[in-house]
């Protein structure tokens, strides 16, 4: 150890700099990958064998895990072991709790979060209302329920929770569909993976497999009943009995109903509008919604979802990203109250067309007040060598830049210059799962990522112009569950801005629940309103900016 | 004249000099013009097929023979193109475009390699070879999906109607039209596209599910949904006609992954014999590839000739014995030709082979089952358990249990395995019907009712289905329900005979009263016995009970009286009078109806 400071003193000076406050060196750099400086560059490896679920995942989440206010990171981990079990030391998953430097530390082996089973995703929420929040690892093979016990240490409450999840499961994530205070269950699920199909075509060029030879599987919805207990509602909801290649995820009232309703986003298939046509009940309308398909009626492969109000027209729209040589899509809400493939003209189809889309998040990297959209790439498909550093041989022609697209405030966009955004734009990954969340309290927004090589990586948020923000957080009567599935608005004179409140992040990945709003200039709000699950309408008082507010139902006017 | 030679000497001196010198200055000027390229290698880690690695291997070698030779470079491209070694396929069709600069074929070759990856570039090159070669219809479609793609409407429209124009009602560039339209929100164009599309070729099921898209468009839901089913499958993208990719893939596609390819075309299109030459030929060239005999037997197999595949996996096992498909696949074979124990034999030993081949293992289960006897069931028990412990998401898995389970006279346990197949595969009709079936056999009435109505619902065209539901319905009393289904029926198949017999039966006879009309009953009856020429004395019967019903009971039982007589038994060749066992269940009706019909009552249905 010694000799190793010696020789790298400069390594050290570095470490300390960037981490013990914001990094004068690093303002300006847009969206910069502080992974070495925060203890976050990891790389576990994965497998080289072409198993396709290696090439899916893996999944990742900030959330608070050990209740200090700041966020932490989890890391989902997908490797098989060395005789191809799916239970495997090489695939443990990984939690990394923020100490007060801001550098994250492996806490993993005490955390009880260190599951060995082949992993896929995350999903966060206090599920026992208890105050803290627990954590849904979603698994090829058996999808597991951690129990927060409040100090970041988890117990695996799977059986006595009630779930059995088996299959390979992909994005899942916590939403309040009856309204009744408590986080529900959602889980999308992929496909029926024949394990002896060959990756390897008669040519003997190997590849990943191509999900279209597997048959979809149902999605399954889980009730929580209080007490910690689940009860699998996925057939009287309706949706136990079409199965789609269910990849991403969003919840939000697709119709206006007051009723929260679900968005999967299916690969190579239609996606499903879960429409909640009566209390727990689904039906899938995405043809009539105008979500199945693409403007010229086709399927696509849909992998990664993110929600937000892009357009600032009060209503939410879906962002949808796909595979090369099929355009990202943006879903974009009609004043008829259907959606339609409005990407022509905003500038995000022909930039994805050469690319493979899968996390994907709204949010203001600017705090300028509008939407801007953040893209991780990475190919399925080997197209040709590449040769990227610090990448292993086998992910080298998987890679992909990543994209940033900012807002010109009416929902048209245009890609970000290196010269602004640095790190994110010029890192090239096999890029899988994307989180957001406000890393160092600063008031922007910042970003995880896992990679499909087992890499992962943190840009934080260093943009040179940033407007106001508020964080809003809409909790329940007694202040400890967040309403998942509630939207709150922002209003100052005749601006308005809409958020959702969920820890969904679209594609196997959680954040944490605050509603993170950018306000441009203005500095000071007149109100907040609150659409609660269930319908219900709240307005709070606004006030000031630049601050973290808690929204408790019933204290608001109606 | 001596002298006069001198100049003739030296001119001839010349032109040789300058001929030797331009042959020597060839070849560095070519090199100053263009530089010096290798031919690119397949990438390490690439396990080839000979008959690939060899054919590469001639085009390297006649690349470096002639490195200034565009054809040359262009048809190393065509080989790695075709396979899939896609990096390598650019480089030489850029080298290609490169050295001959006037041939559209480089481009255009070169922009459908760059299609997925780099559709700029592409797109680029299908405008360099469309400036090449005005007419090259394939080059207008790829450029029209290029522009379609990079939100270029009006520019993607120009190149599917220029498609179009050189190859007339091509369905690829008629749909490719139908997007723009739909791209640009005018469905009520598009729907024309695509008529056109569909009237060319009625097959293209792209066709019929943008038609759904555009009628939806058009905000006409019900139209949309004649077009496009819930939960099915989106189609392929409709393929454009093209010649030279065609050619390309037929001359370059020397593996056997191509062969198998274009015997299944082949047998698509009922060509089996061209199909079995085409893995013949791939044979001729590599006749000890275990992997091809096995192919070859497969397709025997498909064709329905076991016989023929039998040699062919007894070779592929001779070569390689440790092929546990090709033994599976004999083992079938075998099974198919009246020889199942050497069948089962066989199938054994692939499961010995490979025991954690599910497959396997339920081919052997089958087998098993149908011998019958209690040891072979139970151990095709045991393997179907297998099956479904490995695959408990396998619909199929858990119906061969079923059929298992019934054959081993366990019903119960038999409709529970089979339930779960239900519920695995809701949606598929298929696995409902059997289900009802099942059910059905086993006396779980009820069960095999709304099995069998849950595929009508699904598709109402169905009518095996629709036949069951009728007959399990009336089987279970429920007469209204029957008549509701057989009007449904008749929907469907207006002139269906039996399903009119059966409505006018039902409408005649019910216990229910709210279900009977007599008139309509009459009507239908009578124009059965008009179709049969009264004949049939089934009709008569119905006839008989229509009249009954409608309080004419003397014409009833004229009615009943012709149909007995047509019932009477008939004396045999040896003088014997016999009787037709298929007619005593209708002879005991008539006898049932007559006597009520004579005590001034119509006749009633009992339930079964």
């Amino acid at each position: 150890m010694r000799l190793f400071h010696a020789a790298l003193p400069g390594l050290a000076w570095v470490l300390v700099s960037s981490c013990a406050k914001e990094s004068a060196t690093s303002k300006g750099v847009g969206l910069a990958d502080e992974s070495a400086a925060r203890g976050l560059q990891l790389c576990a490896p994965r497998g080289d064998d072409y198993f396709m679920p290696d090439s899916m995942g893996p999944g990742c989440a900030l959330f608070d895990a050990d209740g200090d206010k700041d966020l932490d990171a989890f890391f989902v981990h997908g490797a098989r072991g060395a005789d191809k079990s799916f239970e495997s030391e090489a695939g443990r998953d990984r939690l990394f709790l923020q100490g007060p430097d801001g550098r994250f530390s492996d806490a993993s082996a005490r955390s009880g979060l260190d599951d060995p089973r082949y992993g896929m995703g995350a999903a966060v929420a206090d599920v026992d209302s208890d105050g803290d929040l627990d954590l849904f690892v979603t698994n090829y093979g058996s999808s597991r329920l951690f129990r927060n016990r409040g100090d970041a240490s988890f117990e695996d409450a799977t059986e006595s929770a009630g779930i059995v999840e088996e299959g390979w499961a992909a994005t899942a994530g916590f939403f309040d569909y009856d309204a009744d205070g408590k986080p529900d269950l959602f889980v999308a699920r992929y496909l029926e993976l024949d394990l002896k199909a060959r990756a390897v075509g008669d040519d003997g060029v190997a590849d990943y497999l191509s999900p279209l030879q597997f048959p979809g599987l149902p999605a399954h919805l889980w009730h929580n009943e209080g007490g910690g207990k689940f009860r699998d509602v996925s057939k009287e909801a309706g949706i136990s009995e079409t199965p789609g290649r269910g990849l991403g995820l969003a919840f939000l009232d697709l119709d206006d109903d007051g009723r929260i309703d679900i968005f999967v986003a299916n690969d190579s298939e239609p996606n499903f509008a879960w429409v909640q046509i009566a209390p727990g009940r689904f039906e899938n309308r995405a043809f009539a919604l105008g979500l199945a398909v693409n403007r010229v009626g086709r399927p696509e492969a849909n992998m990664g979802v993110a929600l937000g109000d892009c357009d600032g027209d009060g209503s939410l729209d879906l962002f949808v990203t796909h595979l090369v040589a099929e355009t990202n899509i943006l879903f974009r809400r009609s004043a008829k109250g259907k959606y339609a493939d409005a990407t022509e003209g905003t500038g995000l189809g022909p930039p994805s067309l050469d690319l493979t889309g899968f996390g994907t998040a709204f949010f203001d990297a600017e705090n300028d007040g509008d939407l801007d959209l953040a893209v991780l790439n990475g190919r399925i498909m080997r197209r040709g060598p590449r040769s990227v550093a610090k990448l292993a041989p086998h992910w080298q022609p998987y890679a992909e830049e990543n994209q940033l697209f900012l807002n010109s405030g009416a929902g048209r966009f245009s890609l970000a210059a290196a010269k602004d955004w640095g790190d994110w734009t010029t890192t090239m990954a096999v890029g899988r799962a994307l989180c957001l969340g406000d890393v160092d309290r600063d008031g922007a927004l910042d970003l995880l990522v896992s990679n499909a090589d087992g890499s992962s990586r943190i840009f934080m948020n260093r943009s040179a112009t940033r407007g106001h923000y508020l964080s809003v957080r809409a909790l329940d009567a007694a202040g400890r569950c967040d309403a998942l599935g509630a939207t709150i608005e922002v209003r100052a004179a005749s601006q308005r801005w809409l958020r959702p409140v969920t820890t969904c992040q679209g594609y196997l990945s959680a954040g944490e629940p605050q509603a993170h709003f950018g306000l441009g200039a203005v500095t000071s709000i007149d109100a907040l309103v609150v659409h609660w699950p269930g319908g219900d309408v709240e307005t709070f008082a606004g006030g000031s900016v630049d601050r973290e507010l808690e929204l408790r139902r019933g204290s608001g006017s109606r | 004249m001596r002298f006069g030679k001198t100049p003739v000497i030296v001119t001839i001196a010349l032109v040789l000099a300058v001929a030797a010198a331009l042959t020597g200055i060839y070849k560095p000027w070519n090199f100053l013009r263009y530089g010096r390229a290798e031919p690119p290698l397949p990438p390490s880690g690439t396990e080839l097929e000979k008959p690939l690695a060899d054919r590469i291997e001639e085009r390297v070698e006649h690349v470096r023979a002639h490195p200034y030779d565009a054809k040359v470079w262009g048809s190393l491209g065509e080989t790695y193109d075709v396979h899939g070694i896609l990096t390598e396929a650019i480089f030489c069709y850029e080298r290609a475009q490169k050295l001959d600069r006037k041939d559209p074929r480089w481009p255009y070759l070169l922009g459908i390699a760059q299609r997925i990856g780099d559709q700029k570039a592409a797109l680029a090159c299908f405008e360099r070879a469309i400036a090449l070669a005005p007419d090259m219809a394939a080059a207008h479609f790829y450029a029209g999906h290029g522009y379609l793609q990079s939100e270029r409407f009006d520019d993607s429209q120009r190149e599917f109607t220029r498609a179009l124009e050189l190859a007339p009602e091509d369905p690829a560039a008629l749909i490719g039209l139908a997007k723009v339209s739909l791209s640009k929100h005018e469905p009520k164009l598009a729907i024309g596209f695509l008529e056109r599309a569909i009237a060319k070729k009625p097959a293209t099921r792209e066709a019929y599910w943008l038609m759904a898209s555009a009628w939806r468009d058009a905000g006409d839901e019900a139209k949309a949904a004649e077009y496009s089913k819930p939960g099915e499958p989106p189609p392929q993208q409709e393929a454009f006609a093209d010649q030279l990719r065609s050619q390309q893939l037929g001359n370059e596609g020397v593996t056997l992954r191509f062969a198998r390819m274009r015997a299944d075309v082949l047998l698509s299109r009922n060509q089996s014999e061209e199909a079995i030459a085409e893995l013949t030929h791939y044979l001729d060239k590599v006749p000890k590839s275990a992997t091809a005999l096995g192919a070859l037997g497969d397709l025997y197999i498909k064709l329905d000739r076991p016989i023929d595949a039998i040699p062919r996996y007894q070779a592929a096992n001779s070569i390689d014995p440790a092929l546990g498909q090709v033994l599976s696949m004999w083992g079938t074979a075998l099974y198919r030709t009246g020889k199942p124990e050497e069948g089962i034999e066989k199938t054994r030993q692939a499961v010995t082979l490979e025991p954690m081949d599910l497959d396997f293992k339920s081919n052997l289960a089958s087998m098993l089952a149908a011998q019958g006897t209690k040891p072979a069931l139970e151990e095709a028990l045991g393997l179907m358990n297998d099956v479904t412990k490995g695959r408990p998401q396998d619909p199929r898995a858990w119906i061969n249990l079923a059929q298992v389970l019934g054959a081993s006279l366990k019903a119960d346990e038999a409709i529970a395995a089979f339930q779960k197949a239900v519920d695995l595969a809701p949606n598929d009709p298929g696995v409902r019907h059997e289900f009802g079936v099942l059910c059905a056999r086993v006396g779980h009435l009820p069960e095999a009712a709304t099995a069998f109505a849950a595929v009508v619902k699904a598709d109402p065209t169905r009518l095996e289905a629709r036949t069951n539901l009728i007959h399990a319905l009336t089987m279970l009393g429920r007469q209204t329900e029957a008549i509701a289904e057989l009007r449904g029926a008749l929907e469907i198949a207006p002139k269906n005979p039996q399903f009119r017999a059966q409505l006018a039966w039902l409408l005649a006879t019910s216990k229910d009263d709210a279900a009977r009309n007599g008139p309509e009953a009459l009507s239908l009856a009578r124009e059965l016995v008009e179709g049969s020429q009264g004949k049939n004395p089934e009709f008569l019967v119905i006839q008989a009970a229509a009249e009954a019903e409608s309080g004419d009971f003397p014409s009833a039982l004229l009615s009943i009286d012709a149909g007995l007589e047509i019932l009477k038994p008939k004396p045999g060749g040896d003088g014997s009078v016999v009787q037709d066992p298929m007619l005593v269940g209708i002879i005991d009706r008539a006898l049932a109806c007559r006597k009520v019909f004579q005590e001034g009552r119509a006749y009633r249905t009992e339930v079964p």
